[in-house]
């Protein structure tokens, strides 16, 4: 008897030291994210198996990511790429990821990748160097499978020499630090001392307790069975964890906003050394403000060439500001923070009224009952208006809603995306703002004004001079950079004919910035698919370049399309972010 | 005469519940071996029917060996204790099955509560004829 009381009590002895080191073990390398209940999300995994994986397939989990075979989409298998006179070798070293760089001097420089940053269209690379956390020059863009320079990232010029100096080549090197890490994981905290760094984040890329909050306390509440099953049994929130389908929608979209709305801060000290305290569930106002054109820094307004001339963003990762200026999100016009509005009160829209978190294709996160019908999005509020007699001037098995009030108009990651500021065509008007209309993306040989006319809308003398109402086949080459990207992205989805062609060909010739040529040939790809992405490097060398472009004037058939004398304006805006 | 009656009952009790229970357990290798999605999309659901599979022939197989041999450790017919034990052996497969139907995300639904139920049958039984074991 004695004896088998000893051998149950073993056991139960085993298991209360196993949870005591652990728990010992746990305080013992406490964490200030630990110490505000982020516990991560492989502790929500066995409660939550469906959401956990349901998250696992999108590109918010691996929006950053230690360095790893998993991780690591380039192929680090020696391959090189030269930018400009610098040569980039990327390759294994035992279980290291490396890039060695050596610049026309012959000088080199090792950096071992400690961790990624994106996976869907480029995978930009991590590497410590003094102390700091630095994005490295070089990038794997992920659809094109190859490695490029990140000034063809960006909307910048070509460097003026070549081969280009050192400053040329690291220009796109930044710190990591105090910038990505705010947007790009859970509880970023930089944790700047006196210029030193000590950077912490609660988990990698974006996991559940960026949009949720903090779960320790939802975890400890939870190991209480009958409180599981009266939540499971009726309709009541769990307090304990933050659900944005609970929130109102203007606390729904400020967890989106913390990072899809670039932001100001007037206390920046604050955010460097303790990180973001915004916690999804709190007013982001609270905090930050998003950036518009008219925001000021140190008294100048610094960010309006984020913007087209009427307020609309032309920058990814504004999003935020486009639904807080967009009237179905009303109760937040421009400037936000008003009363709801009468029209939509609490049904107003949100980011999660078109998104799903845990549902559709990771490719853009659609929800899935947008699938089959995309233009349920806005019809499931406005079908009477869809309805109107002359309200919809294209078949609804080609247009969709969006593509006329949410046009493609916006850059970013090398591509260009839908306007998050939904609203009416006008032609005119969005020309006087610089940017390119909706209709100007399908109809461009004809000028703004031609468009507008279709529409029934006011077309007045001075809306057709001064070097306005350019059709889009113009704006290719006299618009500014964004202009210029989203014109040619325009020209890989319609028209396909010689003359389109050969305005991409010219474009990709004469355009002075990499970035621009990247999404020019990516477009005359779309019109010819034979050609392989190898066959132009819109970072190449300006001989190779020639060179290329030559070849394809062979293989494509085109119309020869000269630039205007006001081509590629000297003014043009350079926007490194 | 107490040993044979429990015996009786315990073996037209244990048998056909082991038949079932060995027959739930080839519809689950079947559910395996054509990849029946709904069986094996969800790990909670897979998890609950092994459980029940696994408790059917186990607790099946404690019937027969009790009634051949556990309840003849008492001086009077132990009709209770054998009912408890039958209708826990009964129970705890079955709160596995039922529970895997429509459950909430991470949880059993509620049918879990016959578990515990059919848990506390068998342990009286057990913790009685383990009992009446050590005194023997």
């Amino acid at each position: 008897m004695r004896r088998s009381l000893c051998a149950a009590i073993v056991p139960i002895a085993v298991f209360c030291a196993f949870a005591c080191d652990q728990e010992s073990t746990r305080v013992a390398g406490v964490t200030q994210a630990e110490r505000e209940g982020y516990i991560g999300s492989g502790s929500c995994q066995s409660c939550h198996p469906d959401h956990h994986a349901s998250w696992s397939r999108t590109f918010h989990r691996t929006m950053t990511q230690n360095a790893s075979e998993e991780a690591v989409l380039g192929p680090f298998d020696g391959r090189a790429i030269t930018y400009l006179g610098t040569r980039a070798e990327m390759r294994r070293d035992g279980e290291d990821f490396v890039i060695r760089t050596t610049d026309p001097s012959g000088a080199s420089r090792e950096d071992v990748v400690t961790k990624t940053v994106g996976s869907r269209r480029t995978q930009q690379y991590l590497a410590e160097r003094d102390g700091e956390t630095v994005r490295l020059p070089i990038a794997y863009h992920v659809e094109e499978e190859r490695f490029f320079h990140m000034n063809g990232a960006f909307l910048t010029r070509d460097p003026e020499s070549e081969p280009a100096s050192p400053q040329d080549y690291e220009r796109h090197v930044t710190r990591w630090n105090d910038n990505c890490v705010f947007c790009h994981n859970v509880r970023p905290n930089p944790g700047r001392d006196e210029g030193a760094f000590d950077t912490t984040v609660a988990e990698l890329g974006i996991a559940c307790e960026a949009c949720h909050g903090p779960g320790q306390n939802h975890a400890s509440a939870n190991r209480d069975p009958l409180r599981r099953y009266r939540l499971h049994l009726s309709d009541d929130a769990d307090e304990t964890i933050v659900n944005a389908a609970r929130l109102d929608p203007e606390r729904s979209a400020d967890i989106c906003g913390r990072c899809h709305g670039q932001r100001l801060t007037d206390n920046v000290a604050r955010f460097l050394q303790e990180g973001d305290p915004f916690v999804p569930g709190e007013n982001l106002a609270e905090y930050s403000e998003p950036l518009f054109c008219d925001s000021t820094l140190g008294g100048r307004e610094a960010f309006a060439e984020r913007f087209y001339l009427d307020g609309t963003a032309r920058l990814t990762a504004y999003e935020f500001q486009g639904l807080l200026q967009s009237p179905c999100a009303n109760p937040r016009p421009n400037p936000p923070r008003a009363t709801p509005s009468a029209a939509h009160g609490n049904d107003a829209l949100t980011c999660t009224s078109c998104h799903g978190m845990h549902e559709g294709d990771p490719r853009g996160q659609l929800r899935d009952v947008f699938a089959e019908q995309p233009d349920a999005m806005c019809t499931s509020c406005h079908a009477d208006t869809s309805a109107l007699p002359g309200h919809r001037l294209h078949p609804e098995t080609e247009i969709a809603c969006v593509d006329c009030h949410m046009p493609r108009v916006v850059f970013g990651v090398i591509d260009v995306h839908r306007s998050h500021r939904i609203e009416v065509p006008r032609p005119v008007l969005h020309d006087r703002a610089e940017r390119l209309d909706a209709c100007s993306l399908c109809h461009v040989e004809h000028p703004p004004s031609w468009s507008a006319r279709a529409l029934l809308q006011e077309v007045t003398a001075p809306d057709t001079d001064g070097g306005r109402d350019q059709p889009l086949l113009t704006r290719l080459f006299t618009g500014d950079a964004i202009t210029r990207a989203v014109a040619a992205t325009a020209l890989g989805r319609v028209q396909d004919n010689a003359r389109t062609r050969g305005a991409l060909l010219t474009l990709m010739a004469r355009d002075p910035y990499p970035a621009i040529r990247r999404v020019a040939y990516r477009a005359l790809r779309k019109r010819v698919p034979a050609l392989a992405v190898d066959d132009f490097d819109p970072l190449g060398s300006t001989a190779t370049r020639r060179d290329q472009i030559a070849a394809l004037r062979d293989r494509v058939p085109h119309q020869v399309v000269s630039p205007p004398p006001s081509a590629f304006p000297a003014d043009d805006i350079e926007i490194g972010e | 005469m107490t040993q044979e009656a429990q015996h009786t009952a315990c073996t037209k009790w244990g048998y056909p519940q082991l038949f079932l229970g060995a027959l739930f357990g080839v519809a689950l290798e079947a559910a395996h071996g054509f990849k029946v999605v709904a069986y094996l999309e969800n790990d909670l659901t897979r998890l609950l029917l092994t459980l029940a599979h696994a408790h059917a022939v186990g607790l099946a197989l404690v019937v027969l060996v009790w009634g051949g041999s556990g309840a003849a450790l008492f001086d009077r017919e132990p009709v209770a204790l054998g009912r408890a034990l039958r209708v826990g052996a009964l129970l705890i497969p079955l709160g596995f099955a039922l529970s895997a139907i429509q459950h909430p995300e991470g949880d059993p639904n509620l049918a879990i509560a016959l578990v515990p139920i059919g848990a506390a049958l068998v342990l009286v039984n057990l913790g009685a004829t383990a009992w009446r074991a050590l005194k023997a």
